[in-house]
């Protein structure tokens, strides 16, 4: 599967006109990365977004006591799109689960799409500011949740679903 | 009168700040002024809103029913924004919103915002930017907030503190002030 075919199979950008599609699959770079890469770490700033081509990341957070497993992505899945637009720390590590071959764009060429290609930018803008809004809903709903609880065991394990 | 582009830069210089002056001129266009008066309900809990309001004069009381009980998390000043989450789905609102006192908000629909995005997709994709940078701010103050009882081994154990705590990162996921 070429990367277009990717991206026209991942939820994001499914519903991309091709030329923007295409263009955006010239921009991305396709590379295979080893077991136990660290494509993201938490703690650090991340600058990049991934789509997966061929394999599995695994997402995890670290707690007190061990690493909480919060999500588990295959082809054809992305991560790291708001670090696109943001320069903080990223709040989870993404790890290789096997061998991986993904395509990344960097934010410094994110930037070019950007300024260059009106549609794609609203395209991306659209996503970002999608998947923000169910961050923040989550977020609330965690934290309305962990309201409820009466130990602390219990309202760790609310912030972490 | 019409809100001019310096004023609303100045007003909400958050949600300017990843955009320019050219596409807040055409944001501007589709924005409403709408007059509120106190005690009236702006955003009702459970249910949606497709509307994303700017507050420009007078305060705002955000407020959830937490087992019955009305549970006052915060208020909203001048300057403050309210409904981004709910503004372009369907999804039910998390709190209820009313009026303080007497307010000037600028009110941006769900269709005006397509309007927009329809007839200049560069200003609404700037406005998109200046509201994900908005919205990741509150996350993040929010989360900074949390990581002390999902990462400590030394939480504390005082209910009265946990539930302080939560609440403050309720206030700065919503970016409230100080409870009416």
């Amino acid at each position: 599967m070429n990367l277009s075919d990717v991206l026209r199979q991942s939820p994001e950008f499914s519903g991309l006109p091709t030329r923007e599609l295409d263009m955006l699959a010239d921009t991305m770079v396709v590379r295979d990365y080893p077991a136990g890469h660290h494509f993201i770490k938490e703690g650090r700033p991340g600058d990049t977004f991934y789509i997966i081509v061929e394999g599995q990341v695994v997402v995890t957070r670290k707690t007190a006591h061990h690493v909480a497993e919060i999500n588990h992505l295959k082809d054809c899945q992305s991560f790291g799109m708001i670090s696109l637009i943001d320069h903080g720390k990223s709040t989870a590590t993404c790890t290789a689960v096997g061998p991986v071959k993904a395509a990344s764009l960097p934010r410094t060429a994110f930037e070019m799409l950007y300024h260059s290609n009106i549609p794609l930018a609203n395209h991306f803008l659209h996503i970002v500011s999608r998947q923000l809004r169910h961050d923040m809903r989550n977020l609330a709903n965690q934290i309305r949740t962990a309201m409820t609880q009466d130990s602390s065991d219990e309202i760790k394990n609310a912030l972490l679903k | 009168m019409a809100m001019t582009v310096d004023a609303f830069c100045l007003s909400f210089p958050a949600l300017a700040r990843s955009t320019n002056k050219s596409h807040i001129s055409a944001l501007l266009e589709v924005l409403e002024t709408r007059q509120i008066s106190a005690g009236q309900t702006l955003i009702q809990e459970n249910q949606s809103s497709d509307t994303f309001y700017m507050l420009l004069e007078g305060s705002l009381n955000v407020t959830m029913n937490s087992d019955g009980q009305k549970l006052s998390l915060g208020t909203i000043d001048k300057g403050g924004c309210v409904g981004e989450i709910s503004m372009l789905d369907d999804a039910p609102e998390a709190a209820t919103v009313t009026a303080n006192k007497d307010c000037t908000v600028l009110a941006l629909s769900e269709e005006n915002f397509w309007k927009l995005d329809k007839q200049n997709p560069a200003a609404s994709t700037g406005f998109l930017r200046s509201l994900s940078h908005f919205m990741s701010d509150r996350i993040r103050a929010a989360t900074e907030l949390l990581l002390p009882l999902i990462e400590s081994t030394d939480v504390p154990a005082d209910s009265a503190v946990l539930s302080e705590m939560l609440t403050n990162a309720y206030a700065n996921l919503y970016g409230l002030g100080e409870k009416a």
